[in-house]
């Protein structure tokens, strides 16, 4: 479900305990998540509506969730669920490096902000899986296990992932210098 | 280098994130229905039952009932009564299959899922990653990935006889000779020809090289490999998979044909292609013909096959047909972000590209999950499935319906 703004609520948070429970949930993961999503896809639009379906995935699924322990969990599995069903669409249509550079304020600032362009656009270059290996490790320092688990991966192919992936990158970047 | 690498990575990426504000559009809940809105949820064994904890009891007490009704009919006329309806279609997959586990390869039952035998990781600095399977459902090739970095993926040979009394005897493993091309830097897909005699495999080379199939003699280590070759127009062996399954190529029964797809154009549409592997030449463009699918009414909401996504397709082993499992967005939406809709198993004509059955939705995939094919009756007819939500789940599609079969949700991937 897309959010547009100004656009008004299906369901008023507050009207149940769920809907409560799940909007403090929000209020307090959101935008980590979003930004989690953003790094993943280069999509701010495509990130907060991953964001905004795995927390309506949440609310009505609510009474299945036995754990309320793991709930931020459940939701972060969800994002990076939904990230990659985004990937998956977009591999079949025109797949675009939306990232952009930020605007530099600084002169001195403009070569590092270059730089790390540089690193991320070789990153969109990279295969859906490896890309999601790098941002699990280097974005949420996830270990190899929480990563396998969240990718669905053994512990020792998500390190050759990430090797194969570095390799890649590490290619690429010496090719553009 | 490679920790100067990591810190690039990290700061690159904080970078990327610290472009998003830090306050959170609002949060648009949909509509409960009543039943769902209870309000004083008591998770745990000893609270009232979830919605779907009663529909397992409502449902193993009916299967209890037809069960009791089933026998008692048997028995009271067990001359002249005729026999039960199958449980399962009869088109049943093979008896056997090997599994990845988070710890292991395992063979086990497809009926029970009884765990046959099990078998470790080959060496201390390699675990199994895919398996494939041949015809015979006794013989397939397990891919063990490498854990450090000199460490090279390797494939592994292994022989299965669940009918020996002693466990040791269920299996044998034997390391293969072939390895990844010079330059490959990873699998997309592998197939196990039915005669259990050639390896087809995706190799990756990078977001710059072409990737190119590969099919090995198993017996001699010789190979062959294709890419395209002359292509104008985008066109990339293998497309984008699952994260944890490698059947993306299929053999037909009689081994002439591969099957896989590859993504076309600037909006990289994927289409399937059928490779005849006795062809002389290098070149997968002229060594293969393309099957162009083609739209049906009411099928994927008037939406052509070619614009939705496709996390699994395989050639029939009659060679007759094409199995898609095709994810639409609502309401044919191009954008990226749009919600899909549950995933749809059609059978396509290999010949003419036409629609021939709708084979079934998985109810494991029903909105962002997905459904890995991963096995075929000879004409399709009767479909293996894995869905990937909430845990993993398998099952059988016939005629529209679904039968689960015994699963585990530490099962990564499988072969049959």
């Amino acid at each position: 479900m897309a959010w547009q703004p100004g656009r008004p609520t299906t369901q008023p948070a507050g009207s149940d305990t769920a809907a409560a429970a799940v909007t403090e949930l929000y209020e307090q993961t959101a935008v980590s998540l979003i930004r989690l999503a953003y790094v993943i896809l280069s999509d701010r639009q495509a990130a907060e509506d991953v964001v905004q379906d795995a927390f309506c995935s949440l609310y009505r699924r609510w009474d299945r969730l036995a754990d309320t322990e793991t709930l931020a969990q459940y939701v972060r599995t969800s994002v990076i669920n939904g990230c990659r069903s985004v990937l998956r669409r977009r591999s079949v249509r025109n797949r675009k490096v939306i990232y952009e550079l930020p605007s530099a304020s600084a002169e001195a600032a403009v070569l590092g902000h270059e730089e790390r362009g540089d690193v991320i656009r070789a990153v969109d270059r990279l295969p859906d899986r490896q890309r999601e290996a790098l941002v699990l490790r280097f974005y949420l320092d996830l270990s190899d296990v929480e990563i396998s688990r969240l990718m669905n991966i053994r512990p020792a192919t998500v390190r050759s992932t990430i090797h194969r992936a570095l390799e890649a990158v590490g290619a690429m970047l010496r090719e553009e210098s | 280098m490679t920790q100067q690498l990591d810190d690039r990575l990290r700061a690159a990426f904080q970078e990327k994130a610290a472009q998003i504000p830090a306050v959170a559009p609002p949060l648009a809940l949909p509509a409960r229905s009543r039943r769902a809105m209870r309000p004083d949820r008591t998770p745990g064994l000893g609270g009232p039952l979830t919605s779907g904890q009663r529909k397992l009891v409502a449902g193993l007490a009916a299967a209890i009932a037809i069960a009791v009704v089933a026998v008692l009919t048997v028995v009271a006329s067990a001359p002249s009564a005729p026999p039960p309806p199958p449980a399962v279609p009869a088109a049943n997959p093979p008896p056997y299959y090997v599994a990845v586990t988070r710890t292991a390869a395992v063979v086990r039952a497809t009926r029970t899922g009884t765990v046959i035998a099990s078998i470790r990781d080959p060496h201390p600095d390699a675990e199994f990653a895919g398996v494939t399977g041949a015809a015979d459902d006794r013989t397939f090739v397990l891919l063990a990935t490498g854990i450090s970095s000199s460490a090279a993926d390797r494939f592994y040979l292994l022989r299965i006889d669940p009918a020996a009394r002693l466990a040791a005897n269920r299996t044998r493993l034997t390391p293969l000779g072939v390895r990844l091309p010079r330059g490959s830097t990873g699998l997309l897909g592998m197939a196990l020809s039915p005669d259990g005699r050639s390896l087809a495999i995706v190799a990756f080379y990078g977001p710059v090289t072409a990737n190119r199939l590969v099919i090995y003699d198993l017996a001699t280590g010789a190979s062959r490999s294709w890419a395209n070759r002359g292509c104008q127009d985008h066109c990339v062996i293998g497309q984008g998979v699952p994260a944890n399954d490698l059947n993306t190529i299929s053999w037909t029964a009689d081994g002439r044909q591969l099957g896989y797809v590859e993504l076309t154009g600037a909006a990289r549409h994927p289409q399937f292609r059928l490779l005849s592997v006795n062809a002389p030449g290098d070149n997968a463009l002229a060594d293969s013909r393309p099957v162009t699918l083609r739209a049906a009414p009411g099928v994927l909401q008037g939406m052509a096959p070619r614009d939705t996504f496709w996390p699994s397709s395989l050639i029939t082993p009659d060679g007759r047909s094409i199995i898609v499992d095709a994810q639409t967005p609502v309401g044919g939406s191009d954008q990226g972000s749009a919600p899909t809709r549950p995933a749809q198993l059609l059978r396509y004509s290999a010949r003419t590209g036409a629609l021939q059955a709708v084979v079934g939705i998985p109810p494991a995939t029903a909105g962002l999950g997905l459904a890995q094919v991963m096995w075929s009756s000879l004409d399709g007819s009767t479909i293996l499935a894995i869905g990937f939500r909430d845990g993993n789940s398998a099952g059988l599609l016939h005629d529209g319906r679904y039968t689960p079969i015994p699963w585990s949700a530490d099962l990564l991937t499988a072969a049959w």
